[in-house]
């Protein structure tokens, strides 16, 4: 059986810039689509939101502290389900190579 | 010489013919759009000069001396030049529309998905006809009509006689043309008795598609997301990709629900349509 690779989040992930998101009001709804190469993506609003933060000023720490401000909840499980969307989006190709 | 003007959309389209045969086809293929007396924004002539020539305000488009090959170039060149002249204000999706309960369903998908069969069951059961191939959406989320006949790929249809067709009062008329290779083809034209002649708004929109091995037909209804993601490949006039998808999210009204269709009888997947989207 062969290994899946491991994704890796930058340490301060920058969204494609051709990434542009089309947000379905009244559905918790954003579809992303690569304007270059024509594929989507679809998000619900908070993970929309996670992404929208990911311009490579803002880590994984600071991006807890903003949805923080906003969420309640434990920090360490919002920081686990913030990087779990994170890897979703590095698996989706939605960031910049390092 | 022979002239009509007729309209779709917001534009109307004049035409012109010195040539008997060519006038026939014309007649044949645009017979079912309303007469109009806007200015024309788009003037097709087919003019007799050394040999039959097709010209799109004033511009050459076609020479022969053969007019069925004049009559094909036409109806190709017609339904191009329209599609382009109605963009931006109209968005052209590849989709057959009908009209029920004073609304519109579009078929959209690939060529044989079977939108033009779904389109012909809804026309024969008594649904009004828009159109078999370009769905026009305009900026208040309606299907604007493009009447152009119901055409099949051959003189026969698996699921069609031609007997159930005139019972349906669709009238049936035929155009001839040259194939690539300079033989004669015959290609039916339907002329269905309910045509729609004013814009409808959209509210089901289904993802057909044809399936030999599935003997009952299935309904699965699917998010405003994922139907959104997959119709921009369907539009005539293609601009980038957030571009295509912010004008549909746009246009679409909220209540438009979206469905896939698979189907391997389109009599059964009719039924299944009356009976979970129409009544």
């Amino acid at each position: 059986m062969s290994e899946q690779p491991e994704i890796k989040v930058p340490e301060y992930p920058v969204k494609r810039p051709t990434m542009i998101g089309e947000e379905l009001e009244g559905m918790d709804e954003v579809v992303y689509v690569d304007t270059e190469s024509g594929t989507n993506v679809s998000l619900n609003v908070i993970g929309a939101t996670i992404l929208e933060l990911c311009d490579g000023k803002h880590s994984i720490e600071n991006i807890t502290d903003l949805v923080l401000e906003n969420l309640s909840g434990e920090r360490e499980q919002i920081k686990k389900d913030i990087h779990h969307i994170l890897i979703e989006c590095a698996a989706y190709g939605l960031f910049i190579e390092e | 010489m022979w002239q009509r003007t007729f309209g779709v959309g917001n534009i109307s389209v004049r035409l012109e013919s010195d040539q008997q045969r060519c006038t026939d086809d014309i007649q044949a293929i645009t017979s079912l759009f309303p007469d109009s007396e806007k200015q024309p924004s788009l003037i097709f002539s087919i003019k007799k000069k050394k040999k039959i020539t097709l010209y799109v305000n004033d511009e050459e488009l076609w020479q022969s001396n053969d007019s069925g090959e004049i009559s094909a170039a036409f109806e190709v060149h017609l339904y191009i030049r329209i599609v382009q002249e109605l963009v931006p204000e109209l968005a052209s999706i590849h989709a057959a529309s009908i009209g029920i309960n004073h609304q519109t369903c579009i078929f959209a998908g690939v060529s044989d998905a079977g939108k033009s069969s779904m389109c012909t069951k809804a026309v024969i059961e008594g649904s009004h006809y828009l159109s078999d191939e370009f769905s026009l959406l305009n900026k208040a989320g309606e299907i604007e009509p493009f009447p152009r006949p119901l055409q099949w790929g051959k003189e026969q249809h698996p699921a069609f006689t031609h007997d159930m067709m005139a019972k349906a009062g669709i009238k049936q008329t035929t155009f001839q043309f040259p194939d690539t290779e300079g033989n004669n083809v015959s290609a039916l034209l339907w002329l269905p008795e309910k045509v729609q002649h004013t814009p409808l708004p959209l509210r089901w929109v289904i993802f057909p598609r044809f399936d030999a091995s599935v003997p009952t037909p299935e309904l699965t209804t699917i998010r405003r997301g994922e139907a959104l993601m997959e119709l921009p490949q369907h539009l005539h006039q293609q601009q980038r990709a957030d571009i295509m998808l912010q004008m549909l999210n746009q246009r679409i009204p909220k209540d438009v629900t979206f469905h896939r269709l698979r189907f391997s009888n389109v009599h059964k997947a009719w039924e299944l349509l009356k009976h979970s989207l129409f009544s």
